[in-house]
């Protein structure tokens, strides 16, 4: 676990004020989901995407995990909101973690929640 | 009142007013600042005094006697002491050690590095609870065993053992028994007779005392031989070399002597409102007391929380001072290894944090902490997808 002072403002407040958290019904053929991680390692990241004309029009997502992996979750669901899939694609571990200031050792949380993305957005490509 | 709340004192304890007006006494000019060692002077003299007066104290608080305590950094220090010092000294003897999986690492530490040198150790398992059974420690037991080395109370859960029970089965083959007692004093009856101890760790620092200073207790009838660290001077019976600082020992002894006068009273107090947090947070779902709530001290509670990540948990309650686990574990990313030598799983251990109270904690502070931690897991679980779904089955 690293010092949790060092987290920079921008992992706190998404950690603190997460940004689109929810839940679309799976029933719903305009929904995509994306799951990784799982329960028994503390880490699992869903995220949900309806994509309209190639573009996210809404996201929301749940997570349970670190503080890395809250905040990391919730700046990309925000970042990837109104973009096209083909941006969406492009994002990178290392622009998260740049962009967020993560730890090297945070790596894993950062590939969960764009694992999530991916998959979510994979299932939806043309 | 204070923010964050403090909530941690199994790691540390702010020093008692009383014991802080005492060592300022021991350091400036017009007070008693003289080097111990000093021999040929009046500052030296009275400084020496002093240092033997607490000597005296902190041996009365433990039932030893005042040649039996050697000064030293902390418990840690001790605990390295103890180890190293009886396995060298009686390496002959047999190069065997039992110590217990749920040991703080100041013990576990310093028998891996004795393993690279040739030694083999036993680390015996506890039960859930966190106890170990003296029958565990009995099979362990070898022809070659020098040393057993058990906590008093142990750190993250509070289980207190009963160290007596141990000692029934080294004494009579003669192994030596070493016990850390840091988060002992103040909390239980530490009494080296009854327990039967050869070797014991003190700190001042877990009792209201000043940080940088603890003790071993060394015992000399049977006389117990140890290998010095520390070599420069000949100090402490040659045991631990360096100058010794006059104001931490004053410090400590008075802390000492302040935790025995105030045990009852104190451990009354601190238990009502240790329950009153407890009853608290077991008003949410899926919440586990982690330890033997009837074997263990007044002042500590680890909880398991399911559904949440500890990491998350702690920054969650930013208004609680708390720790998942041993603060020395805290750099590492691993789940306490005693939650999970008492077979808590994984992921309950990660979802782990331990609050301990103390002598400051108010009714105040805890209605407080309560309200916070509620307010947090929620709003952690809210936004738990495994939470969403196991509500939904």
């Amino acid at each position: 676990m690293i010092s949790l002072k060092k987290y920079s403002d921008l992992v706190r407040s998404h950690f603190n004020n997460p940004q689109n958290v929810g839940h679309f019904a799976e029933s719903d053929p305009e929904v995509s989901t994306g799951r990784a991680g799982c329960a028994e390692s503390g880490d699992c990241v869903r995220i949900q995407v309806k994509i309209n004309a190639g573009n996210i029009e809404a996201i929301c997502f749940k997570a349970q995990g670190s503080c890395a992996t809250i905040a990391a979750t919730s700046w990309l669901a925000t970042e990837a909101k109104n973009k096209s899939l083909a941006e969406v694609l492009k994002l990178t571990p290392e622009m998260v973690l740049t962009t967020l200031e993560l730890p090297a050792v945070k790596t894993h949380s950062v590939l969960l929640a764009l694992d999530a993305l991916k998959k979510a957005c994979n299932t939806k490509l043309p | 009142m204070r923010l964050p709340i403090y909530l941690d004192y199994m790691a540390t304890t702010p020093v008692d007013p009383r014991v802080t007006k005492k060592m300022l006494g021991f350091l400036e000019r017009d007070g008693n600042f003289g080097n111990p060692a000093s021999t040929s002077h009046s500052y030296g003299w009275q400084a020496s005094e002093a240092v033997e007066m607490a000597r005296k104290q902190v041996a009365t608080v433990i039932g030893a006697q005042a040649d039996e305590i050697i000064w030293t950094s902390g418990a840690t220090e001790s605990n390295n002491l103890a180890i190293f010092g009886a396995a060298r000294f009686y390496a002959r003897k047999g190069k065997h050690i039992i110590t217990a999986q749920t040991e703080h690492k100041a013990v576990l530490d310093p028998c891996r590095a004795l393993q690279k040198e040739g030694y083999e150790i036993t680390y015996l398992p506890p039960n859930s609870k966190g106890i170990i059974d003296p029958e565990t420690l009995a099979a362990a037991v070898r022809n070659d065993t020098l040393l057993v080395s058990l906590m008093q109370v142990n750190n993250e859960i509070g289980v207190i053992q009963d160290i007596a029970k141990y000692a029934a089965i080294t004494r009579p083959k003669g192994i030596l028994l070493h016990c850390d007692a840091a988060q002992s004093i103040g909390k239980v009856t530490v009494d080296v007779e009854k327990m039967g101890v050869d070797l014991l760790s003190l700190s001042a620092h877990k009792a209201y005392g000043p940080k940088g200073i603890g003790a071993l207790y060394v015992r000399r009838q049977p006389r117990v031989h140890l290998e010095p660290l520390i070599y420069g001077g000949g100090h402490e019976r040659g045991m631990r070399a360096g100058t010794l600082p006059t104001h931490l020992i004053v410090g400590m002894a008075e802390a000492f002597l302040l935790a025995q006068a105030e045990f009852n009273e104190d451990a009354t107090r601190i238990k009502k409102l240790r329950d009153s947090l407890w009853q608290g947070i077991d008003q949410l779902e899926s919440v586990h007391w982690q330890g033997a709530e009837q074997q263990g001290v007044a002042n500590n509670l680890n909880v398991g929380f399911d559904y949440v990540e500890g990491e998350a948990l702690l920054m969650a309650l930013q208004d609680i001072a708390v720790s998942n686990g041993s603060a020395c574990t805290s750099a590492s990313i691993e789940p306490s290894h005693v939650l999970l030598a008492m077979g808590v799983p994984a992921l309950r251990a990660h979802g782990s944090l331990r609050f301990s109270l103390g002598r400051f904690s108010t009714q105040e502070e805890i209605a407080y902490a309560i309200e916070v931690i509620q307010q947090g897991v929620t709003r952690l679980r809210n936004i738990s997808p495994v939470w969403e779904e196991r509500k939904h089955d």
